[in-house]
Parts: C-alpha cells; structure tokens; sequence
C-alpha cells in the first residue's frame, strides 16, 4: 500500500472478526518491520512476544487484561507484547555478540568513520567509557525507551499495509509476566491488538487530534509551524488526510457490529 | 623543537597505529609518504611528538585499564591544527592532522567547507 | 512510495548537501504524517519543532554541538525536535480526550465506555500513571536557577517516551517518502532549551537531522542487525519466533529488506565525500 494511505488509514481499531486467524506470514512482516526501524547505537531495545488468543486459557487472558483492553484480549485473534528490553545496551557492551556501535562494526560499515571523528580507538576509548557505560551499574531502569516505542511503530504500519486492523492498548504486566515468562528486565511498551476488522476500513473516520498549530513550532516553541492548506490537499489526495469522525452511519454500524459480536450495545430507539 | 624528522615520526607507536588503523578503514593505498611528512610539519609546528600529543588529549582511566579523553586538551589541539592549516593556507594539511588523531581515538571536528 | 519499499530505504544518513533547504510542503508533509500518530492512551503528549539550521547564529550552533555530531549538524539544513509534554497527563486525567472519543463513535459502549468508565476508571487509570511511586526528577538544566528540578513518575516517562518514538518512526518514514535523507542524532538539550525555549514540562529526544542526501541512497547497505531470533517469541519468552525464509523473500522482493552493508564501493564513498566537504579521513 502506498506510505501515505497506510498512515492516513490508522484507526484505534476497536472490532475485529474473532472467527478469522490471522495469517502468520503477516505477523512476521510485523516483526521484520519493527526490527529494520532506527535505533541507538544499533542497539536492540526493542523486544516483542507473540501470542494467540486461542492458545490461551480464558484464566490466562483475564491475567493480560487492563480496562483499556478488556475486550481487546477476548476479541482480537493476535496479540504482539512489545517490550523495552532495559538491559540491552549492558549485553551489547559486555558480550559484543551483535553488530552495534559498542562492537565497533557502524565504523566497519561506513555508518560512522573519521570523517565524523570516529574511529575505532575513539569508541573503545570515548565512546564506550564516556557514553554508554556510565550508568550500568545502577542496573536496569525503567522509564521508557523512544527506540521502543519506534520500533513498535514502524510494526503497527506494517499491520496496517497488511490490510490487519491494530489497536495499541495497555496490557497488565505482571499477568503477562506469569503468561509469558517475560524477564524481570523488560518492561512494557503497549500490547498491539490485531485481526481483520469487522466495521468497514473508514472505521469511523479519522479521529480528532488537537489543533496542528498547537502541536508544531517553528524556530522557537513560541512560534506555531503555519499550516499550508495547498499541502494538505496534496495529502487528502494522497490518502494521509480522511474524512474525520464521525462518518454519518457509524453509530449505527457500531450497533450492528456490536451485535454481530455479542458485544454490549444499545438498540436503536423507534 | 629539534629532533623530530619523518624516521622518528614513522616509528612512534601513534603514528603505526593511525596507518594501520587508515588501511584497514581504507586499503594500504591510502597511506602515502606524504601523510608522513605533513604530520612531521605539524609535530614541528607543535612542539610535540606524535605519542606525546596522544599523551596529552587521552589519560588512563581509573582502573589504568581504558584511556579517556582530556577534553580541554582535545580543544587545545583543536585550535592548534586550526593555526597549522592557516600557517600552510591547506585544509589538506589540518586534515592530515586531524586525521591522526581521529585514528588514536581523539575526535577533532572541523567545520564542513561549502 | 510503497509502504514496504520506505521501511526498506531507510537509513540513518549522516551526509547532507548543505545548501540545499528542504522545501517546507516536504516539512509540512512529514508533520502532517506524525499528526496522524496513533496516541499513547489518548494523551497529547506530542509537540514538534522544525528549525532551520540557517537562521540559528554561529554560537547557537556551536553550543548545539557535541563532540561526535559536528559534522551532521554543519550539513543537515533543518532539525527536527521531538518533545512530550508530561504535563499533558494531567489534562488527560480530566478525560475530556476520552469524551470526545466517545461523541464520535471511536469509543464505545460495546468495550465498557460510558461516562462512569471515563471517571471512575479510564481517568482513574491515568492518575494512577502520574502518581506512580517510582519518582524521577525531568533533569532539564535550569537556565538562570530555576529551583528544583520537578519530580515525574517513571511510569509518566515510559509512556512520554513511547510516544516520542511513534512520532520519530512516522517522520523518518515520512521523510523517506519524500526523498529526503534524516537521522536521529544528539545534540546538546541545554543548548536546545535555550534555543528553543521549550517549557521545563517537555520531556526532549533526539531530534532528527533533515536534509537532501548527499550520500548515495544505499548508504553502504542495510544496516546489520542481530539475528531475527533473539529479539521476537512466540507464546512465551525464550521459544523464538520461527521465521519463515518465504516471508523473508517476499519482504526482499517487496524492497523492505535489502542488500546489507558494506557494499564494495562504500569506504571509497565515505572518503570522496570527506573531500567534498572538506573533512578529514
């Protein structure tokens, strides 16, 4: 699918078809766009396990379940758990096994050289001593990683270039830690819910965001970047831009496929 | 400062150290006798050897086991190349320089020319 | 750009033509694009800014730099900066994001919404985020003597930064898609604060340096990653993923994955554009 349609078709799914599996051809493009996204120092702060609604227990799912995504778990065919692996920048300094900037392979590939200042002394005798080791010894920190989350972001297109509904939501950690077997040194990033979806693929229209000005600057944070509407009629064409919720029928799609799914629902009034 | 020529430069252990690190990076092609003689200039022009200059920006760690950076000393030579490449009007010059202390592991950064 | 083909020409680029600004419908393009990012628990966490290399002063860019990220930022002609707003969790605790979720259909009765879940619960969920034990203090430097630094829960920074990288994956992608070259690179956050002037409240990343490349696409190659089965499970941690060489194929003759680094002519490369610009080898 064309980049800009797969952006513009991201929805907080909400409906997935439970009678239909997931293929797992898709969910491994899943993880091999995650694994291709940016990283710091080259390094693999991202970690994910897969799991299948139908190979758990319903003692089991109840164990993953927050409120946010309660009915997520019982309805969505596949459940990704992304994790931020807190101690993999210690493994990738202190074993080496993996090509990262603490291994020195980004200079052995022309990512980073003398032009730049680098050099293979400069990591072993700056770069690692100055940058990447101060700290380790406190131990694992939780507090969130951004190379997670991008990694986990990058995958979520993918399910959504796959033709997959997803919806990111929170999962309970210490349920997956006894479902999963997870290591004390993850820490979660969301649970990405997925399956086919059961409302139609404008599942309700795009959804409100704040106003753009208020999100973007220019120079200085006092500044708002100017909103050229040239550009987003470019980008309306282009697919990013979508008709924005709520699509005139949506209510009454949600009863029907509310219904369809034995989910709670309101009947129409006569 | 006397006493410094291209023998005594080719011998020190920064100086074998920088073309070996240059070769593996780039091939045995790239290093040339004129690479020699423009750091000699610049030892000259510093007062230094090439190992004293090392000496000088990287200092044993805590644990004497890894070397870590004198950033003060780092900016002094900084300039000091910057002064080098002005003295011979070559950028070509201040690289070389620069390029030799890269490999030994001092970062130097001169700004892009456009 | 097909999806797939974007994810597989991303690159970190670290050379850039210099004097050549990249058009502002391209910014705006790419803006547009983390607009449309999926929210971390619905909090407007997100704020972006574009600055234009050209328009900070000599000493700004000085002060920006660090050792390793002179050359970069001497190159790309626009930064982008990414921050979280921790602050916006408190606004999300009133659940106004939810409501309005709800008005329009995203939000459901079908998954328990209602206004009682909103306040009783959802927004209850939020507080118990901010209000995590675990405390931390937002280590911004305080121009001037600002006081104590003010104290965020982890949990707050784990979301803060999980949506930072959502909005850094869609730009990267976005600026791929539009022919531009972009890495995430370092520079100074006190420097940047006082540049910048962002409030004590955003959380700061690293931004994206952007420009048009002046490195040839490939970049040497896809850059190596460790093998498939040390990063993805399956059922429980420790039993790896299974990856199947048909899906790998597919990704390769889709252009996601390609052909990995060092190709041949890369040194070669890396030393003519040293020349270029004047940088040494």
């Amino acid at each position: 699918m064309d980049f800009y349609r797969t952006v513009g078709n991201q929805r907080a799914e909400q409906y997935f078809l439970p009678w239909r599996p997931v293929e797992r051809q898709k969910v491994q493009v899943i993880l091999e766009a995650g694994r291709l996204a940016s990283r710091a120092v080259n390094t693999a702060f991202a970690k994910a396990i897969v799991a299948y609604r139908d190979s758990l227990t319903a003692a089991e799912r109840e164990k993953l379940k927050t409120p946010f995504s309660a009915v997520l778990v019982d309805t969505a065919s596949v459940y990704l758990f992304w994790y931020h692996d807190m101690d993999a920048r210690r493994v990738a300094i202190e074993e080496r096994k993996w090509p990262t900037v603490a291994s020195g392979a980004l200079v052995d590939i022309g990512a980073l050289g003398p032009p730049h200042g680098w050099s293979h002394r400069y990591v072993q005798n700056v770069v690692l001593p100055e940058v990447l080791m101060p700290g380790l010894d406190a131990g694992p920190q939780r507090g969130g990683n951004a190379d997670a989350g991008l990694a986990m972001a990058q995958g979520l297109l993918a399910a959504l270039d796959e033709g997959l509904a997803a919806c990111l939501a929170p999962f309970d950690e210490a349920g997956a830690k006894e479902v999963l077997r997870t290591p004390d040194t993850w820490e979660p990033v969301m649970g990405m819910f997925l399956g086919y979806p059961a409302d139609s693929a404008e599942a309700g229209g795009q959804e409100p965001r704040p106003p753009f000005e208020s999100m973007f600057f220019e120079q200085h944070a006092s500044e708002p970047f100017a909103r050229d509407e040239q550009v987003t009629k470019r980008l309306e064409g282009a697919g990013l831009i979508q008709r924005p919720a709520p699509v005139p029928w949506r209510e009454k799609e949600v009863r029907a496929v509310s219904r369809m799914l034995g989910l709670p629902h309101e009947e129409a009034q006569p | 400062m006397t006493g410094i020529d291209v023998a005594g430069v080719r011998s020190a252990e920064s100086v074998r150290r920088w073309l070996s690190s240059r070769q593996e990076l780039w091939g045995a092609r790239s290093n040339n006798e004129s690479l020699l003689e423009t750091l000699t200039r610049f030892c000259a022009f510093a007062g230094k050897t090439p190992d004293e200059m090392v000496d000088d920006c990287l200092k044993p760690g805590k644990a004497g086991e890894t070397l870590m950076l004198r950033t003060r000393a780092r900016r002094q030579y900084m300039e000091l190349v910057e002064q080098f490449e002005a003295a011979n009007a070559s950028r070509d010059d201040g690289n070389v320089a620069r390029s030799f202390l890269i490999h030994n592991g001092i970062a130097m950064n001169p700004g892009i020319l456009t | 750009m097909e999806f797939k083909s974007v994810v597989g020409w991303r690159r970190s680029i670290r050379w850039f033509d210099p004097w050549r600004e990249p058009e502002r419908e391209k910014i705006q393009s790419i803006l547009e694009a983390v607009y449309r990012a999926p929210r971390v628990l619905e909090v407007d966490f997100l704020h972006l800014g574009v600055v234009y290399r050209d328009r900070l002063s000599h000493e700004e860019m000085q002060t920006l730099k660090t050792p390793t990220t002179t050359a970069q930022l001497d190159m790309a002609p626009v930064y982008i900066f990414f921050f979280a707003d921790v602050q916006a969790l408190e606004e999300a605790c009133r659940g106004q994001n939810f409501r309005e979720l709800m008005r329009v259909g995203v939000l459901n009765r079908s998954h328990g919404w209602s206004e009682e879940f909103v306040t009783n619960t959802a927004a209850a969920y939020l507080e118990s985020v901010r209000d995590a034990e675990a405390r931390v203090p937002l280590r911004l430097p305080a121009p001037g003597g600002e006081g104590s630094p003010m104290l965020v829960s982890r949990e707050t920074l784990r979301l803060a930064r999980t949506a930072i990288g959502i909005a850094q994956a869609y730009a990267l992608l976005a600026a791929v898609e539009e022919g531009l070259g972009a890495q995430l690179s370092g520079v100074s956050v006190a420097a940047a604060r006082g540049i910048l002037g962002f409030p004590p409240t955003w959380v700061p990343s690293s931004p994206m340096l952007l420009g048009y490349r002046a490195e040839s696409r490939e970049a040497g190659g896809q850059r190596p990653r460790e093998p498939f089965e040390e990063d993805f499970f399956e059922l429980r941690y420790g039993h790896p993923f299974y990856r199947e060489p048909a899906v790998v194929e597919q990704l390769k003759a889709a252009g996601m994955i390609q052909e990995p680094a060092l190709f041949p002519w890369r040194m070669e490369e890396i030393r003519g554009l040293a020349r270029k610009f004047g940088l040494p080898d």
